[in-house]
C-alpha cells in the first residue's frame, strides 16, 4: 500500500451555509513533498484539523495507513499548526522533555542540537522568547520527529525572507525521507522548488492534484505562474 | 502513556496550589498566635479596656483567615477551571489532542490532578477551622474549665454513641466519615460538572464560554431538581420520625432529642455521597464522549 492518507468524500459544513470542505476525496501517497495550496478560505486548514483529529468530519472518512485518526495515527504524524501551542511558562529544555516523552520517534540529541544552531537556551522560558524564536522552537521540535508524515500549515507565513530560507532549510535537512510532507502555504514561490506534488484546493473542493513536473511539462509554467492562472479573479 | 500525562499535568499545576495550601496553613497558625493577643483575655477575663493596635492586627489576621479558607476552595476550582479549558480548547489543545493518547487519559489526568488538589484543600479547610476551633475554646475556657468540658464529654459520648446507632444503625465516627468522604466526593464532582460544561459549550460554533457558563446553570439546576427530589424521601421520613418525637422526647431525654435529628439525616448523606458519585461518573463518560466524537478545535 503506496497511500499514507485515503480521504474519502470528506464533508465539513459548521452550518448550512458554511461549508469548509466540501466532498473531498483524494490520497497522499508515501515518500512525497506536497504542496497543499489554495486561496484563503479553501478548507486547507479545516483539511489539516481533520487529518489531525482536531475537527469531527460531518461526512466521510480520513484514513492514515487505513486508520481513522486516534492516537496509533497520531503517532505518526508530526504536526505543525499556523499557531503556537506550547505552554508560555514552561521552558525550552521542559518541552523538549515533554515531546521526548510522549513521541517514541523525537531525537532529543537533534532538537538541542538544532537549538544550539540558533543560539536558543534550553534554560529559557517560553515567554521570554519572541515571536519569531518560538516559531522556530516548534518547527525544531516538529522536525526532530522521525515522523511518517509531517504536515506543516503555513511554516513561513509572516515571516522575513532570511527566516523563511532558514525554515525551509530545516524542514528538507531533517525530515525523514521515507514519510511525507504536506505542506500548506500560499507563499508557493518560496517552497516550489522543493515539492514533489500539489494539491490545488477552492471552496473546499480539490481542483487540482498532480506533479510539480507534469506541470511543467504539460503547461510550460511554474506552479506560481499555473496557480494564478487557475485561481485568477 | 497516562503516568506521562499525570506527571507533566502535575509539573504545569503544582505551584498554585502548593502555594495556596501554604498560605492556608501560615494563616492557620497566624490565626492561632491571634487567639493569644490580650484582646481575647479581656474578653474572657469580662475586664474590657481600650483596644490596642495589636488588637486591631489579631482581628485584622482573623478576617484575612475567612478570607483565605473561602478564596483557597474556590481559587483552585477556578485554577484547574480554566487550565482545562485553556490546556484543552484553546492553542494549547492543538498539541494535547495530538498527542498519541486517547482523550479518556486526557480527562482522566485532569481529574486525577485537579480532584487530587481538591480534597487536599478541602480536608486542609476542614483541619484548619477544627484546629483553630479548639485553639479557640480553649483560649475562651482554663485549663481546669477545658479539663472540666472534656471529662464530661467522654462521659456522655457513649450515650450519644448508642442513641445515634440506634437511630442511624451507624455509629458517630462512621457518620463523621461519611460526612467527610460526602464532602470530598462532592468537590470531584463539582470539578467534573465543571469540566462537563466546558466541553458542552465546545459543542457551540461561537461564543464557547458564554455558552460553558450557560450550561452550567441549566446543568446545576437540572441537577439540583433531581437531587431534591431524590432526597426527598428521606427528608419527609426525618421530619416525621422529628415529629413522632415531639416535645415529649424532650423532656424525658433531652441528649436523645439532640442526638435524634442528626441520626435519621444519614439517609440524606447517603443519597448526596451516592448522586455525587454517579453524576461524577456519568460527567466523565460524557466529556470524554464529546472531546471524542464531537471536538471542534477553532
Amino acid at each position: 500500500m503506496n497511500n499514507l492518507v485515503e480521504i474519502q468524500g470528506l464533508v465539513k459544513a459548521y452550518d448550512a451555509r458554511t461549508i469548509a470542505v466540501n466532498n473531498l476525496t483524494l490520497t497522499i501517497p508515501q515518500g512525497k513533498i506536497i504542496g497543499l495550496l489554495g486561496p484563503n478560505g479553501s478548507g486547507k486548514t479545516t483539511l489539516i484539523k481533520m487529518i489531525n483529529g482536531l475537527l469531527a468530519p460531518t461526512q466521510g472518512s480520513v484514513r492514515i495507513r487505513g486508520m481513522e485518526p486516534g492516537p496509533e495515527t497520531k503517532a505518526l504524524i508530526s504536526y505543525l499548526p499556523e499557531r503556537t501551542y506550547l505552554e508560555n511558562g514552561s521552558t525550552v529544555q521542559s518541552i523538549v522533555e515533554f515531546f521526548a516523552d510522549f513521541y517514541a520517534d523525537f531525537s532529543t540529541e537533534k532538537a538541542y542540537s538544532m537549538l544550539a544552531a540558533l543560539n536558543i537556551d534550553p534554560k529559557a522560558r517560553l515567554k521570554t522568547l519572541s515571536k519569531g524564536t518560538k516559531e522556530k522552537v516548534q518547527l525544531i521540535l516538529v522536525m526532530s520527529r522521525n515522523a511518517q508524515l509531517y504536515i506543516l500549515d503555513e511554516p513561513i507565513a509572516g515571516v522575513d525572507p532570511a527566516a523563511r530560507d532558514y525554515i525551509l532549510k530545516t524542514i528538507i535537512n531533517n525530515y525523514n525521507p521515507e514519510g511525507t510532507i504536506l505542506l500548506s502555504t500560499h507563499l508557493i514561490t518560496d517552497i516550489e522548488n522543493v515539492l514533489d506534488e500539489v494539491i490545488f484546493l477552492r471552496y473546499g473542493q480539490l481542483v487540482l492534484q498532480t506533479s510539480v513536473d507534469e506541470i511543467r511539462e504539460k503547461h510550460g509554467k511554474s506552479v506560481d505562474a499555473f496557480f494564478r492562472e487557475v485561481f485568477a479573479c | 502513556m497516562l503516568g506521562k500525562l499525570l506527571k507533566h499535568e502535575w509539573r504545569s499545576t503544582w505551584k498554585l496550589p502548593t502555594a495556596l495550601s501554604a498560605f492556608t496553613i501560615l494563616m492557620t497558625l497566624l490565626g492561632a498566635l491571634s487567639f493569644k493577643m490580650p484582646m481575647w483575655q479581656k474578653l474572657v477575663g469580662n475586664n474590657p479596656s481600650s483596644v490596642t493596635f495589636v488588637d486591631l492586627v489579631a482581628v485584622a489576621i482573623l478576617i484575612t483567615y475567612f478570607i483565605t479558607i473561602v478564596v483557597s476552595a474556590y481559587a483552585i476550582m477556578i485554577y484547574f477551571s480554566v487550565r482545562f479549558y485553556k490546556n484543552l480548547y484553546t492553542d494549547e489543545g492543538y498539541l494535547m489532542h495530538t498527542l498519541p493518547t486517547t482523550p479518556r487519559n486526557l480527562i482522566f489526568s485532569k481529574t486525577v490532578i485537579s480532584s487530587f488538589w481538591n480534597v487536599i484543600s478541602t480536608t486542609l479547610m476542614m483541619a484548619s477551622m477544627f484546629w483553630l476551633f479548639d485553639v479557640f475554646m480553649k483560649t475562651l475556657l482554663t485549663e481546669a474549665e477545658w479539663k472540666e468540658v472534656s471529662a464530661a464529654f467522654a462521659g456522655i459520648s457513649p450515650s450519644i454513641n448508642e442513641i445515634f446507632i440506634e437511630y442511624s444503625g451507624v455509629s458517630v465516627v462512621f457518620a463523621i466519615f461519611a460526612y467527610i468522604l460526602t464532602l470530598l466526593v462532592g468537590s470531584i464532582y463539582g470539578m467534573l460538572l465543571i469540566y462537563l460544561c466546558i466541553c458542552i459549550g465546545q459543542l457551540f460554533r461561537k461564543h464557547k464560554v458564554a455558552a460553558a457558563i450557560i450550561a452550567y446553570l441549566v446543568v446545576t439546576t437540572i441537577i439540583q431538581t433531581i437531587t431534591s427530589v431524590a432526597v426527598l424521601p428521606a427528608t419527609f421520613n426525618m421530619m416525621f420520625k422529628m415529629e413522632a418525637m415531639s416535645e415529649s422526647l424532650l423532656i424525658a431525654s433531652p441528649m436523645e432529642a439532640l442526638v435524634a435529628p442528626f441520626a435519621t439525616m444519614m439517609p440524606v448523606i447517603y443519597i448526596s455521597l451516592a448522586l455525587s458519585a454517579i453524576l461524577s461518573i456519568a460527567a466523565f463518560f460524557a466529556c470524554e464522549y464529546i472531546t471524542k466524537r464531537k471536538l471542534n478545535l477553532d
